[in-house]
């Protein structure tokens, strides 16, 4: 029996009356359901000896010299997110992106806030005359 | 006799060759683009060989089997004249290879990108074949990535 509903775009409307969602929208869930699962934690890693972006460091300090495989970011990628880098841009020339963990997106998130936290107590964080309380090109602490 | 050690410089930002990768972590310092990076900073003239291609990008990828997040490719901006290319190596060959052998096959991955210039419409000409001859010179002396990182 059909309803004299409005039915919104993304819904369809069955021979028996029922809502339900269109089968693009059903896929649009899965695929995004998907994403949510698959994500990963990493770290950019320098490749050159040379100076990068600071974004945590103090006194409006806007460069910092890095080591070849010092870190200079954690962060977080899902699925869906590959395109994101063009052209290797990672926030600074010459990184390298390294996947440390892989899990679903929460889980992802703590391990970044875990290892931005930790972050000054690397032997090489340590070892600078300013010891930062983030990496260099993580802004914030997630 | 103890060979002396490259003089530290900082490499400039803006160049012609980048080279990177994404790589587990189980698999670096194993997987180190750095080497690269300096000998061919060093080495390769590379606006000697046209000007249908500004930069050259290439990012090995090396993650674990079911790790669908990275896919190997090929992009090129007509605008920049900047050509980018990912090249995928099996993660268990590279997980159980010395460090010599990862290396060659780093190589190999590296000329296999270069070769996909010449698959790529370019708005001038680019002699790509003359870019990967000098790049295998190179990669001939087997110990070519020993000394290529200046120490700071």
């Amino acid at each position: 029996m059909s309803s004299s509903k409005k039915v919104a775009p993304g819904l369809v409307e069955t021979p028996e009356g029922e809502i339900t969602l269109s089968t693009e929208r059903q896929a649009k869930l899965e695929r995004e359901l998907e994403e949510i699962d698959n994500a990963e934690q990493y770290v950019l890693l320098a490749t050159a000896s040379a100076y990068y972006p600071c974004y945590s460091c103090p006194d409006g300090q806007k460069s910092i010299f890095l080591q070849i495989g010092e870190v200079w970011r954690y962060g977080v990628t899902r699925k869906g997110e590959r395109g994101r880098y063009p052209n290797q841009d990672y926030g600074a020339p010459d990184l390298l992106y390294v996947p440390q963990f892989e899990g679903t997106l929460g889980e992802c998130f703590k391990q970044e806030k875990l290892k931005i936290y930790r972050y000054p107590f690397l032997p090489e964080a340590q070892l600078r005359n300013i010891i930062l309380a983030r990496p260099p090109g993580n802004k914030y602490d997630s | 006799m103890i060979a002396k050690k490259k003089e530290f410089y900082i490499i400039p930002t803006e160049r012609h060759i980048y080279v990177s990768g994404r790589v587990w972590h189980e698999l670096y310092p194993k997987v180190d683009p750095s080497p690269f990076i300096y000998k061919l900073y060093e080495e390769i003239d590379f606006e000697s060989y046209g000007e249908g291609l500004s930069k050259f990008y290439f990012t090995f990828i090396v993650t674990q089997p079911q790790n669908k997040l990275h896919q190997p490719g090929r992009y090129f901006s007509r605008k920049k004249r900047a050509l980018e290319v990912a090249i995928r190596l099996p993660y268990e060959e590279v997980y159980h290879a010395s460090e010599e052998e990862t290396f060659r096959m780093l190589e190999a991955a590296f000329l296999a990108g270069i070769e996909q210039i010449g698959e790529v419409k370019l708005p001038e000409p680019f002699d790509f074949e003359a870019f990967k001859a000098d790049v295998a010179k190179i990669f001939e002396d087997k110990d070519w990535y020993v000394d290529a990182v200046p120490e700071v």
